[in-house]
């Protein structure tokens, strides 16, 4: 165990006073080790949260300090509270590189990840979304490239350390291709039980096929939750996402329908609602969130949260008028938390990942994560999953280092960037988003620091408030490293 | 995991109220767990563009 000598403040350290000005959050980015004190006793520490936050004003990318520029004098602290600090990583070695750590443990995590998988069964779909990024062809996952996929999926789980295998069906509509989901399942999970490995899936839908009888066959199939879209409100909705003029039934208003069956599915399933919210249809988030609220869908379970349409491949940029500007989402991300605080009967906007549970920043960068197309070309983007050209290899082939898209991903390294090199928001947010990084470069990069200066702020309170409300005795967070901290 | 409280323990006050409260233990250092846990989700949330794949998502609960 080091002595005190040895330790400096770690350069991730972040402290912030409440609005009302009772107390203090202290926070790390690094070990994302969350802890509370009052005003009257924050001057004790004030060594080691050198430049305290105030709760709701924008964060301009705080800067974390250079090794040099670190305490030199011994830190004078009571032992007790020298322990929690120490314990809690926001005291470190004096030596550490704490950007190589951070480097080293994002590069670790991701070469050892169980395999994970995105899987196509076609990139068909019976909905007419004008904005869709995708290309859509009627193929669909042939038998023989099915078991190609499995025996690549096989591979890649005795490759990686051992964990449970968890799928994620994707399309297109993956529930035009029921037979394929039903068939490689079997597959699948025959491989997980040999390996004496768990399996889980989820599948992402526009919720038009998902009866009650194709979500017991699904469960089955080891189908636990369901991700569905909407555009806003039924006339809304319908308006944009009718069927498509070629499908055997053309122009059928789906909101109806769709709603039903989310409901139907929530009996059995996790399902969570996305909202898409574009340009034309952001006016109508108000309405969306109160007929979420009249339909009681927060009370029975179904999630729901907004998502901005943007421009992301050519079939998309057709429409770059619907693509919503970041700041007209960030007003809707105002409207849900506003929504959340009781305008619309929700008690609570609950943030889902923060602080983040990754040591990375997308399962695309995992070394054994792979999306795959209906003819088994692999990606690691999902959303790159039919265009040829961003294929990183095939399941039929052993993977190949001299394939550039796979290099492309692998030596993926968001750590030595300008903007991000000695950012404290830099264990948090990796740079963004790496698809934007390899495509908008620098553009890419100020849309995560946007993000990060403008809603840390909050993030850190709500987590707060959720950690003070657990209470003496009962969980507050997820669970890290042992923490020894006295109570004496 | 228990909401841990630090103590001064040369502290007068008559409530004993705890100096520093631990809301969050910290995620571990140890090579042999990284890997295992701390996983970006599954990119159906990536479909969400910024909202939800990169960074937290905001949603309604009751």
């Amino acid at each position: 165990m080091l002595e005190r000598s040895q330790l400096v403040p770690s350069a991730y350290n972040v402290a912030q006073l409440s609005r009302a000005g009772r107390r203090y959050v202290l926070f790390n980015t690094v070990s994302t080790a969350l802890l509370s004190v009052e005003p009257s006793d924050f001057e004790l520490l004030e060594d080691v949260f050198p430049s305290p936050l105030l709760e709701d004003r924008p964060v301009r990318a705080p800067m974390a300090p250079q090794a040099e520029d670190r305490l030199a004098r011994p830190i004078e602290l009571p032992e007790s509270v020298f322990r929690v600090l120490r314990d809690g990583g926001f005291l470190v070695p004096r030596h550490l590189s704490e950007r190589d750590y951070i480097r080293t443990r994002f590069n670790l995590s991701r070469m050892r990840a169980p395999a994970r998988f995105v899987i196509a069964p076609t990139l068909d779909c019976n909905l007419t979304c004008f904005y869709c990024f995708e290309a859509k062809t009627k193929d669909r996952m042939a038998e023989e490239v099915q078991e190609s996929v499995a025996s690549f999926v096989a591979s890649r789980m005795s490759d990686s350390p051992p964990g449970d295998l968890t799928v994620e069906w994707y399309g297109g509509e993956p529930l035009l291709a029921q037979d394929v989901v039903r068939g490689l399942s079997r597959r699948l999970q025959s491989i997980c039980d040999e390996a004496g490995s768990g399996y889980s899936a989820a599948m992402v839908t526009n919720g038009t096929l998902l009866s009650p009888n194709t979500i017991e066959g699904l469960s089955a199939a080891g189908v636990r939750s369901f991700h569905v879209t909407l555009d806003g409100t039924a006339e809304l909705h319908d308006a944009r996402r009718a069927t498509r003029r070629d499908a055997g039934d053309p122009d059928v208003p789906t909101f109806d329908r769709i709603v039903e069956n989310v409901e139907a599915a929530s009996e059995r399933a996790q399902v969570n609602v996305r909202l898409n919210v574009g340009k034309s249809n952001r006016h109508a988030v108000g309405a969306f969130l109160r007929f979420a609220r009249d339909r009681r869908w927060a009370e029975r379970g179904i999630e729901v949260y907004p998502a901005p349409i943007f421009g992301t491949s050519v079939p998309c940029m057709g429409y770059p008028d619907e693509a919503l500007p970041e700041e007209d989402f960030e007003a809707v991300l105002d409207e849900f938390c506003e929504a959340g605080s009781g305008g619309y009967g929700a008690s609570l906007a609950e943030v889902v990942g923060f602080p983040p549970g990754r040591h990375y920043t997308c399962e695309a960068l995992a070394y054994n994560s792979f999306a795959v197309s209906p003819a088994g070309s692999l990606f690691k983007c999902p959303l790159e999953i039919d265009d040829e050209s961003k294929a990183v290899g095939t399941a039929s082939r052993p993977l190949d280092l001299y394939n550039t898209n796979l290099l492309k991903w692998l030596s993926f390294d968001p750590f030595d960037a300008g903007g991000c090199r000695e950012c404290v928001f830099l264990p948090l947010c990796f740079g963004g988003c790496p698809k934007k990084l390899f495509e908008e470069g620098e553009r890419g990069r100020r849309s995560a620091c946007r993000f990060w200066s403008k809603r840390f702020s909050g993030l850190l309170s709500l987590a707060a408030k959720r950690g003070l409300g657990a209470g003496a005795g009962r969980a507050a967070g997820s669970a890290g490293a042992a923490f020894s901290a006295d109570r004496s | 995991m228990s909401v841990a409280v630090a103590r001064e323990p040369n502290r007068t006050t008559s409530t004993d109220r705890p100096l520093v409260q631990v809301l969050r233990k910290p995620v571990s250092s140890k090579v042999d767990d990284f890997g295992k846990e701390m996983r970006p989700h599954l990119p159906h949330a990536c479909c969400s563009g910024e909202a939800g794949h990169c960074y937290p998502r905001i949603k309604l609960r009751s």
